[in-house]
């Protein structure tokens, strides 16, 4: 699995002494794909694969092309009794995005194009400069020392802070807490190397006893607890599949074709072109296919709005809203479908509340609270309540009904639109 | 819970290490591999166009070695540039990511992929500005013959969309 942003692409690790390469032909070399996939519906024939002649995109029928940037020529034991044992040995190392993963389909990003080239190696910069020992600076020099050194320093220091400034100290009592730790606790390879956080939280509110720690996307050391949840699903509910099969995709406060490229460029651009259109008769017979909306909500003129836009200049609203107005914008979306597009809302209800029937959450008083002090269904008109959150959040109000128009308005047939939401970073802290 | 990180009270005496730097030599025998492999070709010297066939910031499709590549004038200064102004430059009009179609954006003199939308800057060496190929757009590198405005194309400095040998 590539070891960069969230998305999570697979990749296919092969390794191969120097001067055993092989050849271009099926046969001639290791490269071999296998797969029958029930849920996209796509199949690998080649069980192994051409690379004589490769033409574009063919990386979806099982023979992508191997850059440059995926090979590095390293050095590795040969392994004769065991893993890690033997002779060193001269090799070369391929991460090749795997056309079987149904996360990437043999596509890569940017980032992960390179995961071949950064694994160590003596002979590329980054392996050549790699630390092997902790380094303090002495005089302004950076010098390497031993780990016991490093560790009872790091240790000095923090028991100096919690002597001089943490809560024991009778001077500073409970106001003192100097000590803000901001952990990392998670970030490349498909949504977490590490979300371990037992250890971490020990030392953090045991050990140095403050209460300023969080995680690297919240003020605080905890789970996310979105709104959603009073609603009944969590947050994490769909798959890259449902995003295929969506009629209307939402990036709000997201910017995927930088921050989870293939996600966009593989999975949304498909749908948006209409080429998952065979797919969604599949999984849906009966119900119309429609021609898919992307609505990105972001005040800046992003990659992914100027991508959407190119790709389907008619069928891409962006919505520029005032930084940190977003909830107005989304309440204002809320009460024009609410207004204007009962059934719609009547169904999704439906279903929440059947779904609470067999121990689905669902909070009846949350809901009606959200009526009348979030959307004022009863305070304000229609009209002032567009006007006014077009005042604070600075997108014109035709924006505003379209946005609900493209959401709440049913499909021919009367089926509601299948919508997929993805909130990010822009607004989590909303 | 007590403070279990480092004794209460410092210690007596204080002893300061001062870490001497040396230098670790790693002594990595590798069995001898295959010598380098030789050139099994050598680029061709073509003549790809003339220089009073092109007009400023349009690309002409011309073929060099197999492979479709691009002619522009771009009108400012580029890398690998030739001409009187420096600014005739030639690449594979194949993008480096997935192989997908380029287009020529006249106000930014780059070229930009039509399926996933990545974009190369064609005046500074075919270099990556956004999107998702690693490796810049393969340029051909060229040689302008004053005396009669012809311009040759001698190679290119990278291996191009879906081959493994330029060659």
């Amino acid at each position: 699995m590539c070891q960069f942003c969230n998305v999570g692409c697979g990749y296919d690790v092969y390794v191969w002494p120097a001067g055993e390469e092989g050849g271009l032909k099926p046969g001639e070399h290791g490269v071999v794909y296998r797969l029958r996939d029930q849920v996209y519906g796509g199949e690998l024939t080649p069980q192994s694969t051409d690379f004589t002649k490769l033409a574009p995109l063919t990386h979806a029928q099982g023979i992508p092309w191997i850059s440059e940037a995926m090979v590095v020529r390293t050095i590795r034991r040969d392994w004769r009794r065991g893993r890690g044992t033997g002779e060193w040995r001269e090799v070369y190392v391929a991460q090749i995005p795997s056309p079987e993963c149904p996360i990437n389909l043999g596509d890569h990003s940017i980032r992960g194009g390179t995961n071949g080239e950064r694994n160590w190696s003596p002979w590329n910069e980054a392996g050549a400069r790699r630390l092997k020992q902790p380094m303090v600076r002495f005089g302004g020099r950076l010098e390497a020392v031993p780990w016991d050194y490093a560790i009872d320093l790091v240790a000095r220091v923090v028991k100096g802070v919690i002597d001089r400034w943490g809560v024991d100290n009778p001077k500073w009592g409970r106001k003192g807490h100097a000590v803000f730790a901001h952990r990392m606790d998670h970030g490349g390879g498909g949504g977490g190397a590490m979300i371990e956080n037992t250890a971490a939280g020990l030392f953090f509110f045991y050990g140095v006893r403050t209460a300023f720690a969080r995680i690297h996307n919240r003020a605080f050391f905890g789970p996310e607890d979105p709104a959603i949840g009073d609603a009944g699903p969590g947050a994490m509910n769909n798959s890259l599949h449902d995003l295929r099969l969506a009629d209307v995709i939402i990036y709000w406060g997201a910017n995927p074709f930088t921050a989870g490229t293939v996600m966009f460029i593989e999975h949304a651009l498909a749908n948006l072109r209409g080429q998952t259109a065979e797919e969604k008769r599949r999984w849906f017979a009966g119900e119309p296919v429609v021609d898919t909306y992307m609505i990105i909500v972001d005040p800046r003129e992003t990659e992914t709005v100027e991508a959407a836009k190119a790709a389907a200049p008619d069928r891409v609203l962006h919505l520029a809203p005032e930084p940190g107005t977003d909830i107005v914008l989304a309440n204002a979306i809320a009460r024009v479908i609410y207004e204007r597009y009962r059934d719609t809302v009547e169904k999704i209800l439906a279903v929440y509340r059947q779904a609470a029937q067999r121990g689905f959450k669902w909070d009846e008083n949350a809901w009606r609270l959200h009526l009348e002090e979030a959307l004022e269904i009863n305070k304000k008109t229609l009209d002032q309540y567009l006007a006014e959150a077009e005042r604070i959040t600075g997108v014109p109000r035709r924006d505003i009904e379209k946005a609900a128009e493209i959401i709440g308005a049913p499909k021919p047939g009367g089926a509601p639109k299948r919508v997929w939401l993805m909130y990010e970073k822009g607004v989590i802290w909303n | 819970m007590g403070y279990l990180l480092a004794p209460r009270a410092p210690p007596e005496t204080v002893t300061r290490t001062v870490p001497v730097t040396t230098t670790v030599t790693q002594t990595v025998t590798v069995t001898p591999t295959a010598p380098p492999p030789q050139p099994v070709a050598k680029y061709p010297r073509a003549k790809l166009a003339n220089i009073s066939e092109l007009q400023p910031k349009r690309p002409v499709t011309k073929q060099y070695a197999g492979v479709n590549v691009w002619v522009v004038k771009l009108g400012e200064r580029a890398v690998g540039g030739v001409g009187p102004d420096g600014d005739v430059v030639a690449f594979a009009n194949l993008c480096t990511h997935m192989g997908g179609p380029l287009v020529y954006d006249p106000q930014t003199n780059c070229a930009i992929c039509q399926i996933h939308y990545t974009q190369f800057d064609l005046a500074r060496g075919g270099k990556v500005v956004t999107g998702h190929a690693t490796e810049f757009l393969p340029q051909v590198v060229l040689e302008f013959d004053e005396r009669t405005g012809d311009i040759y194309a001698v190679g290119i400095n990278q291996l191009v969309y879906g081959k493994f040998s330029n060659l």
